[in-house]
């Protein structure tokens, strides 16, 4: 602990040094100091405090502090190099902190490949599996997915393309998981530095970048895949180097750059095709290299699997979605557990930023050009949300260009509001970074946590996308409404002292709404008290989004909940006939192979217990007329 | 200026109906955010807009944190970082009407809070020489963390203490005269207010205790209670048990003794109790506070009683005491009236 205080102090100490001058310098270690001794007085007082929490705290206000110093100080040093040095200090910082629990996700399959090839010289990672006590991934739960590529004499192969396990080689020698955090890291830099090289390309001034630039390099989702091991971020780096090297007409840059991101993941390659389209139609004599971008990654792919779409197929691209596109267009911006809104809002910026397409750099019109064959195979599939995954996973790459969209903005990017938002999303996801995965059932954390507070249902408060509830619906209004007027209001629409004065009638009308009993009840939500039962499916079940979530309750056991008063249909799917009781009345339910409905009635409105009297059943939700 | 006159009022009235609609857990600092919200509001008003957002912060701080004292401190963080932010951005300071209504601002929040302990007359008299240091010192940084500082200070019963302000407007005086009035030491000034902010839940506590507030309170301490109370001369018996770790004692009745007078002893340990070690158990209350001579004791043992101007810290003090059984015995000299309490038995954590 005295080291990683140590670290942070250096850290923070040095990010005022790279950047300040003059009485600016002087200004800022004056209050870094009264920071300190402020923070000194309240320390004693944290009694009921998780002090880890207060201390991560505490750093980000203090970046926080800083960014705000560089974005108003007249005396300063800066160039995307010295954005390099900056995020690499703050990323240096994540690199413990995300230990704190062990690689989740597709990282523990990306290092046993990395570990394969250091060890074996191999992709076969049969013996993997057989030897994880001496893995650095430490989990000793990893199996392989359900449909990974297997071998002729039983090698077992990762699903995942092997370019980022290449690249973390390098690391993982030198340090293991923590050296391969630190390359993690290192790309992490390197996409800052190349996008605020970006934003001077495309004329943003550097006032404009500087403030742009800690809600892109310091807030989510990047700073939330700066030190995992996610090919989003390198995929990030390479999409804007081709960016740029479309733009300089320079295809030593362009060429490589989207090669690699082809190679990092297939499913990039419907970004490089449009730029390597429209690249075509300009310069027809780049025409073989052109082909040579597209095809080379599915050759190599072919050469290692044996497939040359791995163990995707062409029909992957045309998977019907849970609700359609829609739900995953306006999911992407939205939702409250995956969406841009909830999950990185200064981006919304970016997306109001569409609206004034042809007030927009041209880098951002490219960009946003070739995300577009991307995010419309995107958005109409079921996992649009990322999975089992830090959010906003699969459109981290596109971040960019979203920020050089908002830096064209220019006037909004002083809301508090979003400063603020930001702020407490990197805090909580840095302090828990296992809370960074959710199992995509509707809810987030935020209102999972007032959920479990009150004994009520505030998820239903948060739009979501994944289970579709009302509030989607009235913010999807609320968004398109916003569009349009933001599309023909020049100035800010609401006068600056009732902002937060909105805000704050928002936060309190929603915390009379969300104690109030909603117009369904979803069994395995957080609102609901469970005594005893099981989550269904398992909480860590492969695309358990895909699955009608429940929960599953055996005799004796029950669930209590704030209902409603009146007629309800419960949906419920049991395999043996069971009795439950609800509040004085009893229903026999029978048994079948198929999800079912039966008709109940809740007698008095407050808390209410669901007990069953026989048999098991599986409880999806309850709806009331 | 109509219109913004409008604005602003809209967003104070908003701002406090989202309050009260909020508030829930009933001390009368929740009770008081409505008032709290308006006073941001006006802040906000007269110094920079950004300053209002601390009033969706303090909602949130009332929804999810049910902790009592970890949310009284939220709010203290909030609103002395809001106070700090005002400072330090000097520009909005440059008015007169800004500076003032910053101090006045601070005033009320560290000393009208709950209302209904409020001695109106003295507290307005409070108010007016804080201004009127603010307006004599110019209006600075400074002038406003040393204005907010002799308000928290100065406890206004007995109604001589108001000398205190008064002395101080005449230093400032002085001070201007001298010509050293231009100092700004915004920095130091954010500091020092943001340290007195982040306390003004328990801002009588802070005044009267202040070193003990700024070393992080009274500990919370896992304890049994005892309340027994011993006359001059009179003794008990306690039992420690074996995950005792000390006695808590204070003094009643005792407010005029002076430090290292003996006020009983533990045997067979062999200790003495001294003013110093624990102090009269009600001596930091308002009403009592300018009537002692007992300094604070030197390991404090008690609790945060009450809120904002009136919140006190009864004077107990821990005397380490080793398991097992122990005699406690009043000294025979203490004066009559006086007795030696024991509060409670310390635990082990």
């Amino acid at each position: 602990m005295a080291v990683q205080i140590l670290h942070a102090v250096v850290v923070l100490t040095l990010l005022p040094l790279l950047t300040l001058r003059g009485k600016w310098l002087a200004r800022y270690f004056a209050v870094d100091v009264a920071t300190y001794v402020v923070a000194a007085v309240a320390w004693r007082h944290l009694d009921g405090a998780d002090p880890y929490f207060a201390a991560v705290a505490f750093v980000v206000a203090k970046i926080a502090l800083f960014a705000l110093f560089l974005n108003v100080a007249t005396m300063v040093r800066w160039s995307p190099n010295r954005a390099f040095l900056l995020a690499l200090l703050v990323y240096s910082l994540l690199v413990p902190a995300m230990q704190r629990t062990p690689i989740d996700g597709d990282e523990p399959f990306y290092l046993l490949v990395t570990e394969s090839i250091v060890r074996d010289f191999d992709l076969d990672l049969s013996n993997q599996y057989r030897e994880l006590d001496r893995s650095a991934v430490g989990r000793l739960d990893l199996r392989s997915q359900p449909g990974d590529p297997v071998g002729e004499e039983g090698e077992q192969y990762s699903r995942h393309e092997p370019l980022l396990s290449i690249l973390l080689v390098p690391g993982y020698l030198l340090g293991g998981l923590s050296g391969a955090l630190v390359t993690m890291v290192l790309f992490a830099a390197l996409l800052v530095r190349s996008t605020m090289r970006f934003l001077e390309e495309e004329g943003i001034d550097d006032g404009t970048a500087r403030a742009v630039f800690p809600f892109f390099a310091f807030g989510p989702p990047v700073v939330f895949y700066a030190a995992r091991i996610w090919p989003e971020v390198p995929a990030a780096f390479f999409f804007v180097e081709a960016l740029r090297g479309v733009r300089h007409r320079r295809p030593q840059r362009w060429i490589p750059a989207l090669l690699m991101l082809s190679f990092l993941k297939l499913r990039f390659v419907l970004v490089a095709l449009p730029l390597v389209l429209r690249t075509f139609l300009r310069f027809r004599r780049a025409s073989t290299i052109a082909m040579l971008v597209a095809g080379l990654p599915l050759l190599v792919v072919w050469l290692i699997t044996g497939s040359a779409t791995n163990v995707h197929s062409i029909g992957d691209l045309f998977a019907p979605g849970a609700g359609g596109p829609f739900h995953g267009a306006f999911g992407l911006i939205l939702d409250g557990a995956a969406g841009i809104a909830f999950q990185a809002p200064f981006y919304l910026l970016g997306i109001f930023a569409l609206v004034r397409w042809r007030e927009m750099p041209e880098g951002f019109r490219l960009g946003c050009f070739s995300a577009v064959l991307y995010l419309l195979f995107l958005v109409p599939r079921s996992e649009w949300h990322g999975g089992w995954s830090p959010p906003l996973r699969y459109i981290v790459f596109l971040m960019p260009v979203l920020a050089l969209g908002a830096a064209s903005l220019r006037a909004p990017l002083r809301n508090g509001i979003i400063a603020l938002w930001t702020l407490g999303l990197v805090i909580h996801g840095v302090a828990y970074p296992w809370r960074l995965f959710h199992i995509a059932n509707g809810e987030n954390v935020a209102g999972e946590f007032l959920s479990r507070l009150y004994g009520s249902d505030f998820s239903r408060l948060f739009p979501s996308f994944i289970r579709l509830n009302d509030a989607a619906i009235v913010a999807a209004g609320v968004f398109l409404a916003s569009v349009i007027g933001f599309a023909f209001l020049k100035g800010p629409s609401l006068p600056r002292p009732l902002v937060a004065a909105t805000v704050s009638i928002v936060i309190a009308a929603a915390f009379v709404a969300g104690q109030q009993a909603g117009p369904r009840v979803d069994f395995e939500d957080a609102h609901v008290t469970h005594q005893g039962g099981e989550l269904f499916p398992h909480e860590y079940t492969v695309a358990r989004f895909a699955y009608r979530g429940g929960w599953v309750l055996h005799e004796g056991q029950s669930v209590s909940f704030l209902a409603r008063r009146g007629p309800a249909t419960l949906h419920y799917i049991t395999g043996i006939p069971a009795r439950v009781q609800i509040g004085p009345r009893v229903y026999d339910l029978p048994a079948s192979r198929s999800y079912q409905t039966a008709r109940v009635r809740i007698d008095s409105g407050g808390r209410v217990v669901l007990r069953v009297l026989r048999g098991s059943v599986n409880l999806d939700r309850l709806e009331y007329d | 200026m109509t219109a913004v006159l409008v604005r602003w009022g809209v967003a104070a009235a908003v701002s406090a109906y989202a309050a009260a609609v909020v508030t829930r857990h009933g001390t009368p600092i929740d009770d008081a955010l409505p008032a709290i919200a308006v006073l941001m509001t006006v802040l906000a008003a007269l110094t920079h807009p950004s300053i209002q957002l601390s009033v969706p912060l303090l909602l949130i701080g009332e929804i999810v944190l049910f902790d009592e004292r970890l949310r009284l401190l939220w709010f203290g963080l909030v609103i002395g970082v809001a106070f700090a932010a005002v400072i330090l951005w000097s520009g909005p300071i440059r008015s007169r009407t800004a500076a003032v209504v910053i101090t006045v601002a601070a005033v009320l929040l560290l000393r009208w809070i709950p209302l209904s302990e409020v001695l109106i007359g003295r507290e307005l008299i409070v108010l007016a020489f804080s201004v009127a240091i603010v307006l004599v010192l110019g209006a600075t940084p400074v002038a406003i963390a040393v204005a907010v500082a002799t308000a928290l200070f100065t406890t206004a019963v007995p109604l001589r203490t108001l000398m205190v302000p008064a002395g101080v407007l005449a230093l400032a005086a002085v001070a201007r005269a001298a010509g050293t009035w231009r100092l700004r030491l915004p920095v130091a000034a954010a500091t020092v207010v943001t340290t007195m902010m982040l306390f003004f839940a328990w801002s009588g506590a802070l005044a009267r205790a202040a070193p003990i507030m700024l070393r992080g309170g009274p500990p919370s301490l896992e304890r049994i209670p005892v309340r027994i109370a011993l006359a001059a001369g009179e003794s008990v018996e306690i039992d420690i048990p074996r995950e005792g770790k000390g006695l808590i004692v204070s003094g009643a009745n005792v407010p005029r003794l002076r430090r290292g007078t003996p006020l009983g002893t533990i045997q067979p340990a062999g200790i003495v109790v001294r003013i110093g070690d624990v102090a009269d158990w009600g001596v930091l209350r308002r009403e009592h506070y300018y009537n002692s001579r007992n300094p604070l004791p030197r390991r404090p043992g008690g609790l945060v009683r009450g809120y904002g101007q009136t919140a006190w810290i009864d004077a107990s003090g821990r005397i380490d005491v080793p398991p097992g059984r122990v005699t406690v015995r009043a000294e025979p000299t203490l004066p009559r009236g006086a007795s030696l309490q024991i509060d409670a038995i310390e635990l082990t954590r």
